[in-house]
Formats: structure tokens, C-alpha cells, sequence
């Protein structure tokens, strides 16, 4: 070597280069590079949320200023006394018509189960149907036909007539009182063959048929002997008499006050948008480049008035009301009270559900003296003046119960119903999957034989690769019917939400997001058992415990934090869900009273609303603050979750 | 005590057998131990004393019987649960739960439903002081056990095997995890027990095997090819291979 340098260095740098970078180097590069995306996508997905969920609570306050100023609070400090109170008469009606229902009996529903049949009756013949109609058009030119003719035409009536006789009957023949779509509709099975014949008569005559009108006046005569001569009915009628005697007078009172209020806040509304207008025509103005150009936009801008509304005076007629307005509450609520006092005794009536709602009556009347209360302390002292404040505005979107949007009166951005729905069905799907998962993560783990974990295994994962909205389907069309129907049964009614009074609820989102929660809890909850040293089992089991004491007392302690992580997980996982909770749980915002009320759900309010709002509108922001508060929730289970998994790693 | 009587036992279902024809008596009160190279079948008999190898689903006894205090342990009246209360087992790596020392001892005697405290209470004492732990942990019962050193979890592991009474106690290596001074007093330990339980111990230290044990068993690939007093093994083997063994030729 050292007499002679080699020619060409065999330790020399390969040429090959791109930009200054090797093969391995762009490698590298590309691999930190997608890392380096994902971080930079959550942080941008941060951002963009906040930055546009930031100008909300500024609006909202303006926005229930402007509420306030307008003398819509004071309006509706009288309108929720009167929802209240009318919460109650329609109970009492309920109680009426249900208790009516009962003491019918099957009958009452003849009508509807009538037309029930000879609609599914007229879609199974409706060739035969059409045939006939159209032979039936040629009876109108009869007169204008020779005597032959005449003939042929009754005769191919009569031919139409007959097949759609033949095929009606045998169509009527196979329907079943299960294939009314409408459940709720008792039947008594030795009635079904009138009401085939019912329906095949129908279908001919195109009209009601004699029977079922007969059935339909007996009910009516029955219904009118009832009402005007049994005790419960008569004591009914006139507690409701005397509950909506003073309704009327304090309706018409505030559909006077909203006409002044709707006006004062066109005008606030109008004064508003002018200022921004103006304002931004200002500031143009002030950054204007050329003198003429500044002259322009001055001259628009003095165009707009800019004089705020004078809202002393324009509310002036609701403070000289204040008095009226008092006076006339005590009359709803005294009424109210001795209406309630004149109810008849539960055990005068015979229907659970009326029995249900008598109940209710007297839990809600409570309510109502409170709100009579709250509302008209608010009323006497309500002051257009008093200023809204921004944390009034934050409390009003979290812990605020209404959630009103593109109102013609006042849109309110509560977050609670939609929490309630999301978190409710969460929590029933968490309690029905637990079980399912951490015991089918057992068994699979410590239990069943190789050939069993084979099978178990793969199917379980599989749940995870049905479409979420196929699954939603599968609650609309099949589980919700299935829940509502043995919902009905008496033996549950124990259970507080019980019986059930729809298809689409919370339960049934709840069975359906249970079924997703499944395969998370289940896969992590299993790999948490897995972890425990094998060496625990052989210890316990050599101290003479059975498999199950093994896996109760030593297993599931050892691992208890893993699943309490897997059960986290897994409930991360359906909170942030949409399709299920959008189409199965029935989108009502309401606050849930119970598992079985329909409710609605942040994702789903959100799947459902954004696509249709202006942009930077006050909406808008609200959407976007759910959709914060649900990046929260899911963030912070997850954070959660990972801790205690970190932990028990460390532990080990 | 037992009886193991022309065994041969195997891993899958009878194909290859992992034990091969083995017979020995092993007396009661006595410590014998089993030595031989790695895979020649002393852990595998070990195991089947207790029947632990039914947790491997494809094992079974393909000839002979074990018979413990004269009763075949594979016969139809015995239940491998009732079997294991009377045959204790030590393992390789120490292995308490993780729980505390106290729930580590009394976990046999809970598993069988006792839960008077006072009855727990003594049985938890009088196993520690039986595996010469007492001392150590008495002020800290509610500790968790992990937290003890390699020969206290040893010997945290014998208390727990103790606590329940067994007959029978089988320790499988129980040393070989631990450091000399922690592996002397679990040899201390062991002389002590022998007045009270009939312990078989599989080791691969031939010293401690001469040290601990009253009659020695060597296997080789599946076999028994000598059994006896421990001294006479070690001093006076009748077969070649085991004075090969024993003096390291392989192995």
C-alpha cells in the first residue's frame, strides 16, 4: 500500500445524488416528513377549530343583548309560564283519552285498523283494481250506445268485478294482524276474518263499507254516553273546563306584547347591520389611496342612519303591562291549582298509561308553581338596561337547555340536550358492551379451547367492519321495532322508562353503538390479559383454585387497569360516532328524561346542520363550539386512557 | 408416599414419549431430588405429581400410574383441584401475586372460603415464620410483595404453598433465580421443612442436590437410570453415564 495509491479510492462517496441527498437520506427524509404531517394536521385541525369557534361568545352576548333590550326576555318570562301550565291541561286531555281508549276497548281501533287493511289490501290487487277502474269509464258513453254494446260493457264490468273479487279474497286471506305496520293498535284475534271481509268490501265499493261504519258509530255513541255520564269523564272534563278557562286571556296578551317586541328587535337588528356596514366603510375610507376614492365612500357611509332605537320608549308598553301581566298569572295559576285539586282518584281510573300521566300531573304541578314563581320575579323586575354579561353568555352555551336555531324569535345555543343525548347513549352502550367485551376477552383468553379461540376471535373483530350506516339501518327497520314491540310488555314496567314509547331512542342507539364499542373493548381488554405473566396462573392453580378463581381473583385485579383503559376506549370511540345517533335516535332536542326518551347528539347535530349555515354567522360559531367541546371529550378520554396504559407499562 | 410406577408419559397425544417406563418410590418426609441435563424429563415428572401438565391440552400418561398416598392420581374420584391442596409447588422464577404479602399467603386459604380473620391472621403468621420470612415482613404485611427482594419473594412463594398444608411440596429449581446468599437460606429453609412435608426438588446444581437431599434421582433423555441415597449417588455411582454427570463430563 504504501509504495503504491490505489487509482481510484474504494472508500469515495457514491455520486448518485438528488438535491444533494442520497437514496437513504430521501428515505429518511420522507418517513420524518409524514410524521411531521400528522402532527401538523392536529395542530391545524386545533387552530381552525378555535379560531373559528372564538367569535362565538362575543356574538352570543350581542345576539342575547340584543334579546334582552328588544324585550324579548320579558315576553317570554310569560310565555314559559303559559307552556307550563298548558303542559298540564294536555296531560289532563292525555289522561282523558287514554282512560276513554281503555274503557272502549278493542273497538276504538276498528276504524284505523280498517284502513290499515284495505290500504295493504289495495296494494297486493292493484292490477285487479286498475283493470276495474278502467272498465268501469266506459259506464259514463252507455247512454249513447246501442242496446249490444250496452251489454258487452256490463258484461266485461262484470267480468273485472269478479276477478277482483276472486284476487282480493285471496290477497285478504294471507294478511295478518302482524303485518299492520302500526303496532300500537290492538287487535283481538277472533275479529280478523270481519276485517278481511272489511277489506275486500272496501276495495270493491271504493267506500267505507256498512259494518265498520256501524262498529265506528257504536264506538261514537259509546265514546259520547262515556264522557257525559261516568264520574272520572265528567270530573275530567271539568278540571279541563276550569284549567283552560284563563289560557285564552294571557295567549292573547302575549301575542300582543311579541307583536312589540318582533318590531323592536327589527329595529335593533337594522341598527346593527347598518353600523358594521358603516364602520367597514370607514375604516375603507381611512385606508383609501386616492382623495376621490375617500370622498365616495364618505358620502355612502353618511347614507346610513346610524341612531340607535330608542328602546325605553319602544318598551315602554311592556312596563305599563307589568301589572296586567302579574295579575293575570295568578289567575293561570290558580286556576291551575284548583283544576288540579278537582282530578279524579288513580284508582277511579282503568289505563295504566292514564294512571302514568295522572302521576305526572302531580309531580308537574310542583314544577309549575316554581316556575310561576322564578318567571314572575324575573318579570316584575326585568330592566331592558341591565347588561349582559360574557359570562352569562359562556354559562348560556354550556349549561343552557335550549337548543332553538333559524327561530323567526330568538335562537338559543345550549349545549346540554346535545351533551345529554350523546353522553346518554354513550353510557347505555358502555354498560350493555361491558360485560359482552371484558367476558368474551376472558373467555377467549383463559378458557376456551384453541379450535373456540379461532372462531370467537375473528368473528368478534369482524363487527368492526360493518358500515356504521348499515348498522343504523338495522336499528331503524328492524331493532327499533323489535325494542318497541316487547318494550310494551307489562313485566318491564318496573324499569324506570319503561314502557317504550317510540322506535327511535336512545336505548336503541345505545344496542347499536354497543355493538361498535364490542370489538375495541374486547381486542384491548384481551391483549390486557395476555399481558399477565402466565406464571400468575400456574401459581394460583398449583394452590389448588379453579380456572374461574384464578381468572377472578389474580387475572382480572392484575389487569384491572388495562380494561378500565380498553373501557375507555372504547367509549371514546362511540361518543364521537354520527351515523348511528344521527338516524336512530330520533333527533329531538330535548333534555332526556330517561334511556328511552329519543334524543339528539352533538356529532349528529353537527353532520346535520353545517352543511346548511353561513358561513361566520352566529350559528355557525355555535357548531363549531360543539365540535370543540366534543374534540374535548374525545381527547381527553383518550388522554385518559393512554395515562393509564403508561402507567401500568411503567408498573411493569 | 408416592409411587410412581412404570410411568411413560408424553407432550402430544401419545406419539413421542417425553418419559419413558420410569418407577420410584419416594418416602415420606424425605428430600429427594431429581437431577440430569436440560430436556432429560425431571421437570416434566415434577409436573405430573400435581398434574399440572393437564393445563397443556395434548399431554397425557401413556402407561403406568403415580400414586400418592396409595391413591392413583389420574383415578375418577380424584379432582385435580383437591390434589393440589395436598401437593404443593414451588416454581423456577418466584412469582407472587400482585398483591400483599399478606394476601399472597392467605390467597390458598381464601380460595377455600376461610374468611375469620384471626384464623387467617395465624396461618399467615405461622407460614412466615415456616419459611423464616417473619421477622423480615412483620411490619409490613400490607406491603405489596414485588417490592421484596428476589430470595424474600422465594421465599414468600414457599410460605404461600405452605399456608394451605400440603402433603406434598414440589419445587422446581427454586434457586435458580437467586443469588448465593438468598439460595443458601432457601437450602436452610428446605432442611427445615423436611421435618414437617415430603419435598421433591428438581435442581440443576449437583452441589445443592448433595447439600439438600436425602435420595438423589438422575434421568437422562427421558429415563430414570439411577436412584438412591444421595450419598451413595454421589460418591459410589452404580451406572457410568451418572458418574459422568456427576463429575461434568456433559451435561
Amino acid at each position: 500500500m504504501s509504495e503504491k495509491t490505489m487509482k481510484e479510492n474504494p472508500m469515495r462517496r457514491k455520486k448518485s445524488r438528488f438535491f444533494g441527498l442520497n437514496k437513504q437520506d430521501i428515505i429518511k427524509y420522507y418517513f420524518g416528513g409524514n410524521a411531521a404531517a400528522a402532527i401538523i394536521a392536529l395542530v391545524l385541525i386545533c387552530w381552525f377549530l378555535l379560531s373559528q369557534a372564538f367569535f362565538f361568545f362575543p356574538n352570543y352576548r350581542n345576539s342575547l343583548q340584543l334579546y334582552r333590550e328588544s324585550g324579548q326576555e320579558y315576553v317570554d318570562f310569560s310565555d314559559d309560564r303559559l307552556q307550563a301550565q298548558v303542559k298540564i291541561s294536555s296531560l289532563m286531555s292525555q289522561v282523558s283519552g287514554y282512560e276513554l281508549r281503555e274503557r272502549i276497548g278493542v273497538d276504538a281501533d276498528s276504524y284505523a285498523i280498517y284502513v290499515n287493511f284495505r290500504g295493504l289490501l289495495a296494494k297486493k290487487v292493484k292490477f285487479e283494481l286498475k283493470d276495474y277502474a278502467r272498465a268501469r269509464e266506459k259506464e259514463g258513453i252507455m247512454e249513447f250506445l246501442g242496446e249490444e254494446e250496452q251489454n258487452q260493457i256490463r258484461q266485461s264490468i262484470e267480468a273485472a268485478k269478479q276477478s277482483l273479487e276472486n284476487a282480493a279474497k285471496t290477497a285478504a286471506a294471507a294478511i295478518e294482524f302482524s303485518d299492520i305496520e302500526d303496532k300500537s293498535l290492538q287487535y283481538a284475534p277472533e275479529k280478523l276474518e270481519f276485517f278481511r271481509q272489511a277489506a275486500v268490501e272496501g276495495v270493491i265499493l271504493g267506500e267505507t263499507p256498512e259494518s265498520v261504519k256501524a262498529i265506528q258509530a257504536a264506538v261514537d255513541t259509546k265514546k259520547q254516553k262515556l264522557l257525559g255520564e261516568l264520574p272520572v269523564f265528567v270530573k275530567l272534563a271539568e278540571a279541563q273546563d276550569v284549567i283552560q278557562a284563563p289560557q285564552a286571556a294571557f295567549r292573547d296578551f302575549i301575542t300582543q306584547q311579541r307583536k312589540y317586541a318582533l318590531e323592536t328587535k327589527a329595529r335593533g337588528v337594522a341598527f346593527k347591520s347598518a353600523a358594521e356596514e358603516k364602520a367597514s366603510l370607514d375604516e375603507r375610507a381611512k385606508s383609501a389611496t386616492s382623495e376621490e376614492e375617500k370622498k365616495r365612500l364618505a358620502i355612502k357611509s353618511v347614507r346610513y342612519l346610524t341612531q340607535e332605537p330608542d328602546y325605553a320608549k319602544l318598551n315602554a308598553p311592556l312596563y305599563e303591562s307589568k301589572a296586567q301581566q302579574a295579575a293575570l298569572a295568578v289567575d293561570l295559576l290558580v286556576a291551575t291549582e284548583k283544576s288540579v285539586s278537582m282530578l279524579p282518584d288513580p284508582s277511579e281510573l282503568t289505563s295504566v298509561g292514564a294512571k302514568k300521566r295522572l302521576g305526572d300531573i302531580k309531580k308537574g304541578f310542583e314544577e309549575v308553581e316554581e316556575i310561576f314563581a322564578d318567571k314572575g320575579n324575573e318579570a316584575s323586575t326585568w330592566d331592558h338596561t341591565k347588561h349582559y354579561s360574557m359570562s352569562e353568555a359562556v354559562v348560556g352555551f354550556f349549561f343552557g337547555t335550549k337548543w332553538v336555531t333559524n327561530s323567526s324569535w330568538q335562537d338559543f345555543y345550549g349545549v346540554v340536550p346535545l351533551f345529554l343525548g350523546s353522553f346518554g347513549a354513550a353510557l347505555v352502550a358502555v354498560i350493555l358492551a361491558v360485560p359482552f367485551a371484558v367476558g368474551g376477552a376472558i373467555y377467549v383468553n383463559r378458557l376456551s379451547s384453541p379450535m373456540e379461540q379461532q372462531v370467537i376471535k375473528p368473528v368478534i373483530e369482524f363487527i368492526q367492519a360493518i358500515p356504521s350506516v348499515v348498522l343504523a339501518f338495522f336499528g331503524v327497520i328492524v331493532l327499533g321495532s323489535f325494542l318497541f314491540k316487547y318494550g310494551q310488555n307489562p313485566a318491564l314496567a318496573w324499569i324506570p322508562g319503561f314502557p317504550i314509547e317510540g322506535k327511535l331512542t336512545m336505548l336503541n342507539a345505545g344496542v347499536l353503538l354497543a355493538l361498535m364499542a364490542v370489538p375495541t373493548i374486547f381486542t384491548l381488554a384481551e391483549d390486557a390479559l395476555n399481558n399477565v405473566p402466565k406464571s400468575y396462573q400456574e401459581a394460583s392453580l398449583a394452590l389448588g383454585a379453579t380456572k374461574l378463581q384464578t381468572v377472578l381473583k389474580v387475572i382480572l385485579p392484575s389487569c384491572f387497569s388495562g380494561v378500565i383503559a380498553a373501557v375507555l376506549l372504547g367509549f371514546g370511540r362511540i361518543v364521537g360516532e354520527t351515523m348511528v345517533v344521527l338516524l336512530v335516535m330520533g333527533g329531538r332536542i330535548a333534555i332526556p328524561t330517561s334511556f328511552t326518551d329519543p334524543a339528539h347528539s352533538m356529532t349528529g347535530i353537527l353532520a346535520q346542520e353545517i352543511g346548511e349555515v353561513d358561513k361566520g354567522s352566529l350559528h355557525w360559531g355555535a357548531l363549531f363550539m360543539v365540535g370543540l367541546v366534543l374534540f374535548t371529550v374525545s381527547l381527553s378520554l383518550n388522554w385518559l386512557a393512554q395515562t393509564i396504559l403508561r402507567r401500568l407499562a411503567k408498573h411493569k | 408416599m408416592i409411587e410412581i410406577d412404570d410411568v411413560s408419559f408424553s407432550y402430544d397425544r401419545g406419539k413421542t414419549n417425553t418419559l419413558k417406563n420410569i418407577s420410584l418410590d419416594i418416602l415420606e418426609k424425605q428430600v429427594t431430588s431429581f437431577i440430569g441435563p436440560s430436556g432429560c424429563g425431571k421437570s416434566t415428572l415434577l409436573r405430573c405429581l400435581n398434574r399440572m401438565n393437564d393445563l397443556v391440552d395434548t399431554s397425557c400418561i401413556t402407561n403406568g400410574e403415580i400414586r400418592i398416598m396409595g391413591h392413583d392420581i389420574h383415578g375418577k374420584d380424584v379432582d385435580a383441584i383437591e390434589l393440589r391442596k395436598q401437593v404443593g409447588m414451588v416454581f423456577q422464577k418466584y412469582n407472587p401475586f400482585p398483591k400483599s404479602i399478606y394476601d399472597n399467603v392467605a390467597y390458598g386459604l381464601r380460595i377455600q372460603g376461610i374468611k375469620k380473620k384471626d384464623q387467617l391472621d395465624q396461618a399467615v403468621e405461622k407460614s412466615l415464620r415456616g419459611a423464616a420470612l417473619w421477622d423480615e415482613v412483620k411490619d409490613r404485611l400490607k406491603d405489596s410483595a414485588l417490592g421484596l427482594s428476589g430470595g424474600q419473594q422465594q421465599r414468600l412463594c414457599i410460605a404461600r404453598t405452605i399456608a394451605v398444608q400440603p402433603r406434598v411440596i414440589l419445587m422446581d429449581e427454586p434457586c435458580s433465580a437467586l443469588d448465593p446468599i438468598a439460595t443458601a437460606k432457601v437450602e436452610e429453609l428446605i432442611t427445615e421443612l423436611r421435618q414437617e412435608f415430603t419435598i421433591v426438588i428438581v435442581t440443576h446444581s449437583m452441589q445443592q442436590a448433595s447439600r439438600v437431599s436425602d435420595h438423589t434421582a438422575f434421568f437422562y433423555l427421558g429415563e430414570l437410570i439411577e436412584y438412591g441415597p444421595t450419598d451413595r449417588v454421589f460418591q459410589n455411582p452404580e451406572q457410568k453415564r451418572t458418574e459422568d454427570y456427576i463429575s461434568g463430563r456433559f451435561g
